[in-house]
């Protein structure tokens, strides 16, 4: 199994590379110029001739590009063009944020939907099983904006009950508390934000989870369980779920360049600011250094997790292991 | 979008909604309707012989959160973060006074200006102290400015507006001599009331990445506490302030960018001091109904005209656009009264003037041309724009009448004006092409005149601003991104940037005006208000051009819960 893992890692190179490389030429190819100032066009001219910004004219795409490569391979990865301090030192303040919301978003959706799951194949064809297909298309359908702004004003606002805080990570005076305390603190300001990252994940989930239940219960060898005089509870949790994780935990892994977008539009309502508010600033004042950067990270995550996925599919699955080999 | 989210709520959530509406109805709460001072936004005057309480925090709301906290950096040149810094933890030269508008003593206590009016000696104040502890001299001023006129450094917004500077020189530790190339009225009001002084010795680095741009160091009657990247800026009371310390112990910023999120926290009172409000939030606290009491009872508002305009700008080497009487046309078209009235919900006020409209610079006879479709077709007409072909468009030996303007996504109201505008063109015979473009991009088409017409709004903090970068004909690599071009204009621009009497100054201001809106290079929009709320716990907020004065702002102690029987 250590091999197969191997041969992905090495895959992991040349494709990191050209997204990389595609997100630079995207980032070079259009019109429009770096934004230091608001609404000063003059002023911004000579501001960036003073930052030394601009667009080297000479330099080639390709050879910009492997500069931009040998400066990040030593992590020199540049000055933001908004405040001017590292763009490390940016990343590691809003990565870890955005781990701990879209971790746990993908956590929340992926247990969720593995009960409902269960929950829904058990009872197939019943009322249940239409209600939740029904939630689950209506959870998927939604934009996750909306869902931000609903929750935001039904659990939050004044207006509905203001159970959970409507801005940011942590109260004010979060220093002062004990360590429970902060936990407790962080763990309250993470439920709408969890919450509205999860749901759609949540959706498409249980719908897949649903449907390779059904598969395996209806494969031979969880007849042949139910056979030898297994309880229906047993056959499901036992035999079948095993076999249905494969496309779940697949799924995982395609879904976290989802949660990584998402997390721009609810860092933006919840105020957490994260790798998502950081992508939006770098996009909109066209920050070279600051979209490489994260573009590059995004890329890296996103390649990570499927290499997870793969590691973690060898090991559930004899039939792929069998094929690898 | 909350209107559909409201809408749809109850189907979500009947069960938790249904115990909410339930308790509303059991206890009715007292509608008191609100006065007409909450209404226009005026503060009550404080009862006299209440002495302002040393103590407590001033939560305030803020959209944005600043790249830094400098003023003077080209990056961090945010109005909310010049409002909150300079004053209470920087200080300038000379202060404009809030009422009168005119110049008063702050760190320099007097000041002469020599004969020819190309130098001026500043008389510091002793025994002023930067928060670090270490002594205002002129040392300080005098590497204040030179961090400014540095070509290396990122402060070219605020060098061009010193442009004429020569340079200064510190006679004696608190005598500073600072000499000009010729007399510049913008470039002294820039220099006496918009630059913070700061400490030489914390400028010796370098300015670009400077440590004082996170961490400023000022003589104001507040001093920098702590900031929460993202969340929040906390400024402490400076103890040691050389004059009248503020009230108030602490004031904590909060960044909240998203207006539908601060809109709500403002309803669950989570802000002394709200601003930005959206105007349609505004209007919805107004009706008198058991909904809107924990804002008629708990708030009052606070609104000042801003200087800040907003217009449609022309290429004037347009085919069609150069010609005045097009332009004039343009802005009879235009249905002032219908956007006032269904976009700005009443709250931006039209105008027609480049300076801020309660300023003595606008000539208060001249009235928006009136929106008449006629008299925009006659003269249309007259500059031989007709049409033949019966298209609904007019044109010209072949080439129809129109234009494209470009807008930027971020401009929600934009969005909403443009297709009400192109509508109205078009009844006219104008075709109207709305173009998207990205801010980036949208920076770069204005400065390479690469447009037919561009939204756009300009902004000042102080009341009197130079129209020299925007208007003169010499300033097409600047401002002028239209190409504007009126002699009598840029003579009177010249002479407005020499003249320091003010009743002459307004003399000259009041014929920019009137020549700049007969030529119609803009098409002006409209003023806009600034709409804020604080409760009423919260004392001394006077609504003001130059904001609030927080060193005077004051809030009641937390009163002590009664004892129950």
């Amino acid at each position: 199994m250590v091999r197969p893992v191997l041969r992905r890692l090495v895959l992991l190179v040349p494709t990191f590379l050209g997204a990389t490389l595609l997100a630079y030429a995207l980032l070079h190819l259009p019109p429009g110029e770096p934004v230091l100032l608001g609404g000063d066009a003059h002023g911004n001219q000579v501001a960036l001739e003073v930052a030394g910004v601009g667009r080297p004219e000479s330099e080639g795409l390709l050879r910009g590009y492997a500069t931009w490569l040998t400066r990040g391979a030593r992590l020199e990865l540049g000055r933001t063009l908004g405040d001017g301090r590292p763009v490390v030192e940016r990343i590691r303040e809003a990565l870890p944020r955005t781990l701990l919301l879209s971790g746990l978003a993908l956590g929340v959706a992926w247990t969720g939907a593995l009960v409902l799951g269960a929950l829904v194949a058990a009872g197939r064809g019943r009322a249940v099983d239409g209600f939740i297909g029904l939630v689950c298309a209506v959870l998927v359908a939604l934009p996750g904006f909306w869902v931000a702004l609903t929750l935001l004003s039904l659990l939050a606002s004044a207006r509905g009950l203001p159970l959970f805080p409507l801005q940011g990570l942590v109260s004010e005076g979060h220093a002062q508390l004990d360590l429970l305390a902060r936990a407790r603190d962080v763990a309250w300001h993470l439920v709408l934000p969890v919450a509205s990252l999860s749901l759609a994940a949540l959706g498409t989930l249980t719908r897949h989870a649903r449907a390779a239940l059904l598969g395996a219960l209806s494969e031979g060898f969880v007849r042949a369980a139910r056979a030898r005089g297994g309880t229906r509870s047993r056959v499901v949790l036992r035999h079948a779920l095993p076999h249905a994780l494969t496309p779940l935990v697949a799924l995982a892994g395609a879904l976290v360049p989802g949660m990584l977008g998402g997390s721009v539009l609810v860092e933006h309502v919840f105020g957490i600011p994260g790798m998502g508010l950081l992508t939006l600033e770098a996009v909109q004042r066209r920050d070279e250094a600051l979209v490489m950067a994260v573009t590059a990270l995004a890329a890296a995550v996103t390649l990570l997790a499927h290499l997870g996925v793969d590691a973690c599919l060898l090991w559930l699955s004899p039939r792929l292991r069998a094929s690898e080999a | 979008m909350l209107p559909l989210a409201r809408r749809l709520a109850p189907c979500l959530l009947v069960v938790l909604l249904a115990c909410k509406r339930e308790e509303r109805t059991q206890a009715p709460v007292a509608v008191t309707r609100p006065s007409r001072a909450w209404l226009a936004g005026v503060p009550v005057p404080e009862s006299s012989g209440r002495t302002p309480w040393r103590g407590g925090t001033l939560t305030l709301r803020v959209p944005t959160e600043p790249a830094g906290l400098n003023r003077l950096h080209d990056v961090m040149r945010d109005a909310y973060m010049t409002r909150y810094t300079v004053g209470p933890l920087y200080e300038t030269l000379l202060a404009l006074d809030r009422e009168t508008g005119a110049l008063r003593p702050l760190l320099a206590e007097r000041w002469e200006v020599s004969a020819d009016g190309r130098a001026q000696t500043f008389h510091l104040r002793q025994g002023v102290t930067f928060h670090d502890g270490q002594p205002l001299t002129a040392v300080d001023v005098k590497g204040t400015l030179d961090v400014v006129m540095d070509r290396g450094n990122l402060t070219s917004a605020i060098r061009s507006e010193l442009s004429d500077l020569e340079g200064s020189e510190a006679k004696d530790a608190h005598t500073l001599v600072v000499r000009w190339r010729r007399p510049s009225y913008p470039g002294f009001r820039t220099l006496v009331a918009a630059v913070p002084i700061m400490p030489a010795s914390a400028l010796r680095e370098g300015f670009n990445a400077a440590p004082i741009l996170r961490h400023p160091v000022g003589t104001g009657p507040f001093r920098f506490g702590s900031w929460e990247s993202g969340a929040s800026l906390t400024l402490m009371r400076n103890p040691s302030y050389w004059g009248d310390a503020a009230s108030l112990e602490r004031v904590v910023v909060r960044f909240v960018r998203d207006a539908t999120v601060a809109g709500q926290m403002f309803e669950r009172g989570e802000f002394d001091l709200m601003t930005g409000i959206l105007p349609a939030q505004w209007r919805g606290m107004e009706a008198p109904e058991p909904r809107n009491a924990w804002a008629i009872r708990g708030y009052q508002r606070l609104s000042v005209l801003e200087n800040t305009y907003s217009f449609l700008g022309w290429n004037l080497a347009h085919p069609a656009l150069a010609d005045r009487r097009v332009r004039q046309a343009l802005a009879m078209l235009y249905p002032g009264d219908e956007v006032a009235r269904a976009i700005d919900l009443g709250l931006e006020p039209r105008t027609t003037c480049p300076f801020y409209s309660a300023s003595p610079g606008c000539d208060p006879e001249v009235t928006p041309f009136p929106h008449s479709p006629e008299r925009a077709a006659a003269l249309l007409e007259a500059a031989g724009w007709r049409d033949t072909d019966g298209d609904g468009v007019r044109e010209r030996e072949g080439v129809r009448l129109g234009f494209s303007l470009i807008v930027t996504p971020q401009s929600a109201r934009m969005a909403r004006l443009a297709p009400l505008l192109k509508e109205h063109l078009r009844k006219g015979g104008v075709d109207m092409r709305v173009e998207q473009v990205e801010w980036a991009v949208y920076v770069q088409r204005l400065r390479a005149r690469q447009f037919d017409a561009f939204a756009l709004q300009w902004s000042a903090l102080d009341s009197d601003h130079d129209l020299y970068p925007v208007f003169h004909s010499s300033q097409t690599e600047a401002l002028n991104y239209g190409g504007y071009h009126n002699a009598e204009v840029d003579g009177l621009l010249e002479a407005l940037r020499r003249e320091f009497d003010e009743g002459k100054r307004a003399m000259l201001a009041r014929r920019v005006h009137r020549l700049v809106y007969e030529d119609q290079p803009y098409l002006f929009l409209s003023n806009r208000l600034a709409l804020d709320a604080a409760k009423v716990r919260v004392h001394g907020l006077t609504p003001s051009l130059a904001w609030y004065d927080l060193r005077r702002v004051w809030v009641d102690p937390p009163t002590v819960a009664a004892p129950t029987p």
